[in-house]
């Protein structure tokens, strides 16, 4: 990994560190004063872990460090990764409106396909026998009431 | 002696053993699993515990854990591959052993070590809890603040190889911890104006995004497969000689393992290669190490069970999990509303004598389940990870939910999920950010309390023994790293 390619994604990274500290800093400033004085407010502790963020992201961009090998994803990789979470949040979102029974088998579906599972027989049988699995397990066995 | 009979007693009621029984098979499945390991299963079998009564669901809990530690030497010594980290010595030698037709005889040894290894770090959690929790009564906010600190720090530094992501990571973790409202005053913090972050975002969720959901979008981003072929899992099991020859590899290995799993943040894996090591260094034969030697397999695996036991003796006595499994079990007992601690054995002592006829029970199941599948345990770990981790995801987002019956959570689960899929492509561990929400509240309320009892003086951290030797370790533990690189680089230019 050359050191052009390097230095952009650990800027990023670093960035991000650094931005986060900065709003718990901003979000701290309207928490209530102490109520003993000389004892730390709401807003100690907070301000500290900000401070110790801010610092260690200076860290993070400053130091000569190498792109972890784990870091490397290809195209497609990103791309399943994103329709997979994209999937579950329209699941999140469908939930309370269709039911758990519904709902369950097209999330399954989805995701194995995404995953790379192409057999039709499969991805219907498991699918199915997953919300079947849920609701059984849940429902009638623990007596939980799912949406 | 009459708890211990008691504890017995209730271990060995029939819905007990069924969690126990239950627990088993699914630790050992979890840890055979690539990409699964002992944590994972506990994060998913977490919300199932929710309806349970506490001992059926911490006795299912302590099974998994035990059980997973063995599993992950299937797949180490079938294909080669651990199952599990802490299964990553047991590759050496016993995959070599398959590779020579012998099988049988490692999964014999794998199998007798574990349960040896198992039955020890029970027999230390024994010893070592009533003493320490005693000890521990005396603790006041001072104390509870520096024992927090400590456990960052420890945790923080020992985590993972790069130690200023593994602190960036507890820092993140603490973060999560403020969000919702101040214990001492009820001022909102982080709540960005809503409603739905005032209770916080909750242990459970971040346990099941960081260790399930995590997980298994890995496995959708890389279509990951399991190449596991079936031969050479056949050969006959070890002899009852053979294996009471390694009655020295295995003492080694469970008396490494009981003392690093004790250790907060060391861990099995550190456990076992030590063990695996040490055993060459005193083998009289160390070239054989690699290439097949039983003694290979007997101490690794020997030392990830010492540590199951090992590693509770932190999370009973002081509330401070010791490995990530570990503070997965801590989210099992917060959320049956047990708070472990100096008072536990006290307040609680009927749970904790059965947790100790658990475990023992626990070994019995897991050599049992472990002896009786193994073949079937060589199929069922070849299910593809692209059937598998949709299922994963599946049932972690509908057990975040039933915990609370909050769909809030179920989002966060995804959150923290997406985040701890980032953080370790980016080689940020995730243990400490789960430590720092667990021991956040421990340091932030007890260094407050300990303020306003003082009038604001800091002298009072120390004054007391106990928290000046904590913050010392702490200091340490945390300028190791830079030490150790600095003698290092004083030895390279010398």
């Amino acid at each position: 990994m050359s050191e052009g390619s390097r230095r952009p994604a650990a800027f990023v990274e670093a960035g991000l560190v650094a931005l986060l500290g900065a709003g718990v800093l901003l979000d701290a400033r309207a928490y209530p004063a102490p109520l003993i004085e000389g004892v730390p407010g709401p807003a100690f502790f907070p301000g500290l872990v900000a401070f110790l963020l801010i610092g260690c992201s200076a860290v993070l961009a400053l130091r000569p460090s190498r792109e972890p090998a784990s870091a490397r994803m290809e195209g497609g990789g990103v791309l399943r990764l994103g329709g997979a979470v994209l999937w579950v949040a329209g699941f999140l979102l469908m939930l309370p409106l269709i039911g758990h029974l519904a709902a369950l088998p097209p999330l399954i579906l989805g995701l194995m396909w995404l995953s790379g599972e192409r057999s039709p027989w499969i991805l219907i049988a498991v699918s199915l026998a997953f919300g079947g699995f849920v609701h059984l397990l849940f429902v009638v066995t623990l007596g939980v009431p799912l949406p | 002696m009459t708890e211990f009979a008691q504890g017995l007693a209730t271990a060995l009621q029939p819905a007990n053993l069924a969690a126990l029984l239950g627990g088993s098979v699914l630790g050992v499945f979890a840890g055979a699993v690539p990409g699964l390991s002992s944590t994972v299963g506990l994060a998913l079998v977490l919300p199932v515990t929710f309806a349970l009564e506490p001992t059926p669901a911490l006795l299912m809990m302590i099974s998994i854990y035990m059980a997973a530690e063995y599993g992950g030497s299937i797949t180490a010594i079938a294909i080669g591959v651990p199952g599990s980290s802490p299964a990553l010595a047991t590759t050496f030698d016993g995959y070599a052993m398959t590779r020579r037709g012998e099988a049988g005889r490692a999964f014999g040894i794998s199998l007798f070590a574990s349960m040896s290894g198992g039955i020890v770090g029970t027999l230390l959690l024994v010893a070592a809890l009533g003493p320490l929790s005693r000890a521990a009564i005396a603790f006041g906010p001072p104390e509870y603040f520096a024992l927090g600190v400590f456990g960052l720090a420890i945790v923080a530094n020992l985590v993972g190889t790069d130690p200023l992501k593994g602190i960036v990571s507890a820092l993140l973790g603490l973060l999560a911890f403020i969000v919702g409202l101040d214990v001492l005053t009820g001022a909102p913090r982080l709540t960005l104006g809503t409603t739905v972050l005032m209770d916080g975002l909750g242990l459970v969720p971040m346990l099941i995004g960081f260790f399930a959901i995590a997980e298994a979008l890995n496995g959708v981003s890389g279509h990951r497969e399991n190449v596991l072929g079936t031969e050479g899992i056949r050969g006959a099991l070890p002899a009852f000689r053979d294996l009471f020859r390694l009655w020295r590899p295995i003492l080694r290995g469970s008396a490494i393992g009981g003392i690093i799993g004790a250790i907060p943040g060391a861990g099995a894996t550190i456990a076992s290669i030590v063990a695996w090591n040490e055993e060459r260094r005193v083998s009289r034969t160390p070239e054989r190490f690699g290439t097949g030697e039983p003694a290979g397999i007997a101490a690794p695996e020997a030392a990830n069970n010492a540590c199951v036991g090992a590693a509770m003796i932190p999370l009973l006595a002081l509330g401070i999990p010791g490995s990530a499994s570990a503070a997965v079990l801590l989210g099992g007992l917060t959320v049956q509303g047990v708070a472990p601690g100096p008072l536990l054995m006290t307040e609680q002592a009927s749970l904790v004598y059965a947790l100790y006829a658990g475990f023992i029970v626990a070994v019995v199941f897991m050599l049992g389940v472990g002896r009786l599948g193994i073949p079937l345990w060589v199929r069922v770990v070849s299910l593809r990870p692209r059937i598998l981790m949709p299922l994963v995801v599946g049932i972690s987002l509908i057990g975040a939910f039933v915990l609370r019956g909050n769909l809030a959570d179920a989002w966060f689960a995804l959150f923290f999920g997406l985040v701890g899929f980032l953080m370790l492509r980016r080689g940020y561990p995730l243990a400490p950010a789960v430590l720092g929400l667990i021991l956040g509240p421990m340091v932030e309320t007890n260094y407050r309390r300990a303020l306003a009892l003082s009038s604001g003086s800091h002298t009072v951290f120390l004054e007391s023994p106990i928290s000046l030797v904590l913050i010392g370790l702490a200091v340490i533990s945390f300028a190791a790293p830079a030490l150790r690189s600095r003698l290092r680089l004083g030895r390279g230019g010398a």
